[in-house]
């Protein structure tokens, strides 16, 4: 009889951990750099993502060949001279809301977070820390953020033609709807 | 003088002209290649979970044909990043083929024929999975996909 309690409230426990997640495999993750020549744009729409409401945890992946340009030769640029999709076929982050604790997951409205963790392109993982907005919305969340990483830091070198006319910075933006775990 | 100075002009402009087509030239689309690769879904897992680097380099940049059930399509993305996107579920729980398709290819086409089986073929991305989220499944994704053979009518 012990046993049967002890697994009912350790499913009861389990269930509500889960009911914690919120996730999606269509995230939204844009980048931008503004250059001498032409703006560079590109955006992936198949992200996947989890965030933990009780620990702040949240985890990123998405394939390199997914981001599209407007250009094709942008992208086969993109892939092929820069980012070496073949060689480095996934982006990831994992990392944590800083300050989860103030974001009441239960009550709908915008919450002001921090995001702290790794960024993995290129094969180089480096920290990024990025201030952002959480908006809870009854069984949906929406994360948004922007931030800039550089090139170099991720070993992605520049063309010695085009040094000049391509940005080292580029601009990331992240704009993601969850949907809780079932 | 007169004959240098014409070659130069007709020199500058073939440049000019093959870097504008170069720069403006269209997406290449899995619709008039042939399928190198013709496998199911839960194949394509095994072999990834096998060792997912073979997998990778095997079947990376090839035209890969897959055919099953249309499960749902989604339009994802606004103006020019719009893009639609078909997915095929496969046997294994979680596990899905994704294939995008090009702009010319549009949703209501896609939409009549969900449920229905159908034969697809696309670019191989990649395999997207994270072994630190196992609760949300893996996708394999497919770019700029063709609609081969569709048995609406069964």
């Amino acid at each position: 009889m012990n046993k049967i309690i002890v697994l009912a409230v350790f499913a009861l426990f389990a269930s509500a951990a889960s009911a914690q997640k919120y996730m999606t495999k269509t995230g939204k993750i844009s980048f931008f750099s503004k250059t001498k020549v032409e703006d560079i744009s590109a955006t992936n729409t198949s992200i996947s993502s989890i965030i933990d409401a009780s620990t702040g945890d949240m985890k990123f992946v998405g394939l390199m060949k997914s981001f599209k340009f407007p250009k094709p030769l942008m992208e086969e640029h993109f892939n092929e001279n820069y980012v070496e999709s073949d060689k480095f076929p996934k982006t990831t982050f994992v990392g944590k809301i800083t300050n989860v604790s103030e974001v009441n997951f239960s009550k709908d409205g915008k919450y002001p977070v921090q995001v702290a963790g790794i960024l993995e392109i290129h094969g180089v993982k480096k920290n990024v820390e990025s201030k952002g907005t959480l908006t809870v919305k009854g069984n949906t969340l929406l994360a948004d953020t922007k931030f800039s990483i550089l090139l170099s830091d991720y070993n992605i070198i520049i063309p010695t033609a085009v040094k000049k006319t391509i940005n080292n910075s580029i601009e990331i933006t992240v704009d993601v709807d969850y949907s809780k775990a079932p | 003088m007169k004959k240098i100075i014409y070659l130069l002009i007709v020199i500058i402009l073939a440049v000019f002209g093959v870097a504008y087509w170069q720069w403006n030239k269209p997406r290449e689309t899995a619709s008039s290649k042939k399928a190198e690769v013709v496998i199911s879904i839960d194949s394509l897992y095994s072999a990834f979970q096998t060792n997912d680097s073979l997998a990778f380099a095997k079947y990376q940049n090839k035209v890969v044909q897959i055919s099953g059930i249309l499960d749902r399509v989604e339009v994802q993305g606004e103006g020019e990043n719009r893009s639609n996107f078909a997915i095929l579920k496969s046997n294994t729980e979680g596990i899905e083929a994704k294939f995008s398709f090009p702009d010319t290819t549009t949703n209501s086409e896609l939409s009549g024929l969900v449920s229905k089986k159908v034969v697809l073929k696309g670019f191989f991305a990649g395999f997207n999975y994270d072994a630190m989220m196992p609760e949300l499944g893996g996708t394999f994704e497919f770019n700029q996909s063709a609609i081969i053979q569709n048995n609406s009518h069964e």
